[in-house]
């Protein structure tokens, strides 16, 4: 049998209808994705399913319906499928007799390395994560955001090029958090996948703008950001313009038919649209023709953070209709990133 | 990306260290070496409080009582059934599961670590009630030694097999495995032992001390049909393999439960 790994096959995430339940609680319904090369944010409320689509994608869980492949293998049950992925869980649980060295090590070893191998490649792990000095230590008497970090190295430990990162910066440091995403940024230099689910979004921004969004087990949208933003027509934006003459800005547009409204703030205006590129257009049109000064424009509505509320109020509403909550669907990519 | 996919001795052999490490860093450890030195001391006791006791009568009492009738029990429980309901308990396993390792690695190592710590210390512990009870008549050590490696080994065969009953239980529901592998080793291995006739057969703790050559004792003992000892042996074995290859089918197909996500 040969122990050097095939990777031959692209890394990729593939579901077709996967759904998952446990009981008569269904915690995936029907998802349908397909991740390449990149990083991927994982995003939707507590009890969407974001760690049952990790846990089925790392070969804990078995589909209950549809299937998932990873690297176009079937993970459950699959080393072949399983060396190639690293797992982070969101459960605070690890070794608390074991140095953090020996945990990672330990792991490498089962991942199929030598002793010897597996120590230094621990150790290189550890000090990706600025553990160095703590990984002689054992575990229990790490505080919560190295107990991550700990696993976040296990994760990694193996050089894996599907990487599922479950809350990877739960109990982090703004100093850990910087470690772990530069990491992240790293690997998918390299090629990998990296998904990860989290709840903190202004750093998910700023490493990728690529998202899947999931409420109630289903998809309800998935690509970039801004193409997610597009899609949906009713999505209210608001644009903040700071300027001299207010009032007399506001009167200009109006005129416009993409504006849907004004409001004079303290400093400034603040314009509703739904349709924002023209509207966009518009504003700089007016400054310019009407030789307002202008200070500062801004979009509250533009976050990223902004459009998730947006969403998972939009998918319970659909959810709880009936309805397809799917249908701001962007286009599946599968692009680099 | 150089990860490999680990042959299934390397896996074992990756398991066992990782499940030996566990066993000596943990409590429970501690708390089987704190039994074993109580029935040391109880047969010491047992052998120097009078004049009259014989050593070799002395060595067969802690054998049976001690070693056949409460640690061969007690030291299984301790070390296997915990094996990967603790992990499961714990929410480790997913870090173990995610690995590129066949499951039956997982149930043979975690076995091998179990198995090996209660065989260690059952075999050491009738060695050591030999020796301290032997002390005062030296001449008497050596010469008895063959009987009490009989006794101590047939007593480590049922504790792998135990180890194996209470690895089954770990595997197959986790979050009861110690009370289950109580009632199993209680019910079946303990007071089936004792029943009359072919019923005894229902237990391996029979066929245990009849490979011993200790008192087979029970109800009715002589209603107890004979059978040849490698028979005995054979079924003991049997059994062990048995339980293991169960927990082995039952973990591949295992998924990670609800309430361990």
């Amino acid at each position: 049998m040969s122990t050097e790994p095939d990777r031959s096959a692209e890394p990729t995430l593939r579901a077709a209808g996967l759904s998952k339940w446990y009981g008569r609680v269904t915690a995936l319904q029907d998802v349908s994705v397909h991740l390449g090369p990149g990083i991927w944010a994982l995003l939707g409320p507590n009890g969407s399913g974001k760690s049952t689509l990790l846990h089925l994608a790392a070969g804990l869980l078995r589909p209950s319906l549809g299937q998932i492949r990873v690297c176009g293998l079937v993970p459950f049950g699959e080393p072949r499928a399983l060396r190639r992925v690293g797992l982070c869980p969101e459960a605070d649980a690890l070794w608390n007799e074991l140095t953090g060295l020996q945990t990672v090590a330990t792991l490498a070893a089962l991942g199929g390395m030598r002793p010897a191998e597996a120590r230094d490649r621990a150790v290189a792990a550890l000090e990706a994560f600025g553990l160095r000095d703590a990984m002689e230590r054992p575990v229990g008497s790490y505080s919560r955001g190295m107990r991550q970090r700990v696993k976040l190295a296990q994760a990694v430990v193996h050089d894996p090029d599907v990487l599922l990162l479950d809350e990877p910066l739960t109990g982090t440091d703004p100093a850990s958090r910087h470690a772990i995403l530069e990491e992240v940024r790293r690997r998918a230099a390299r090629g990998a996948l990296v998904l990860f689910s989290t709840h903190v979004l202004p750093e998910v921004e700023a490493l990728t703008d690529r998202v899947l969004l999931l409420v109630r087990g289903r998809i309800v949208a998935q690509g970039r950001v801004h193409e997610i933003r597009d899609m949906l027509a009713e999505h209210p934006q608001r644009i903040h313009v700071v300027c001299d003459r207010p009032r007399a800005l506001g009167a200009r547009l109006l005129e416009e038919p993409s504006v849907a409204g004004v409001r004079l703030l303290d400093e400034g205006l603040e314009v509703e649209t739904r349709e924002p590129e023209p509207t966009y257009r518009a504003v700089a049109r007016a400054l310019v023709e009407g030789g307002f000064e202008l200070r500062s424009l801004t979009s509250p509505d533009a976050t990223l953070e902004a459009l998730f509320h947006h969403l998972v109020e939009r998918g319970a509403r659909m959810a709880g209709t009936g309805a397809d909550p799917g249908v701001g669907r962007a286009r599946a990519g599968t692009g680099g990133p | 990306m150089t990860a490999r996919l680990a042959p299934a001795t390397h896996a074992v052999r990756a398991v066992l260290q990782f499940g030996a490490r566990r066993i000596l860093l943990g409590r429970r450890l501690r708390v089987a070496l704190v039994a074993v030195l109580l029935v040391v001391a109880a047969a010491a006791i047992a052998r120097y409080a009078a004049d009259d006791v014989d050593p070799t009568e002395a060595v067969r009492r802690a054998l049976q009582w001690g070693f056949a009738g409460m640690l061969v029990y007690l030291l299984p429980v301790l070390f296997a059934s915990g094996a990967i309901a603790e992990e499961i308990e714990q929410r480790t396993w997913p870090l173990l599961a995610v690995r590129p390792v066949p499951r039956s690695a997982f149930v043979l190592g975690k076995y091998l670590a179990g198995c090996g710590a209660t065989v260690v210390l059952l075999v050491a512990g009738a060695l050591a009630v030999h020796l301290v009870v032997h002390l005062a008549e030296p001449s008497r050590l050596l010469a008895e030694v063959p009987g009490t490696v009989r006794a101590a080994g047939a007593v480590a065969l049922l504790g792998a097999l135990y180890a194996a009953i209470a690895l089954f239980w770990s595997v197959t529901v986790p979050e009861a495995a110690t009370v289950l592998t109580v009632l199993h080793l209680a019910l079946v291995e303990w007071a089936a032992g004792a029943l009359p006739g072919w019923l005894r057969f229902v237990s391996m703790s029979h066929f245990g001390r009849l490979l011993g050559d200790l008192p087979i004792g029970g109800l009715l003992p002589d209603t107890v049909p004979t059978v040849p000892m490698w028979i005995g042996a054979l079924a003991i074995i049997t059994e062990t393999v048995l339980f293991l290859a169960l927990a082995a089918v039952v973990l591949s197909r295992a998924e990670m439960r609800r309430t361990e996500a």
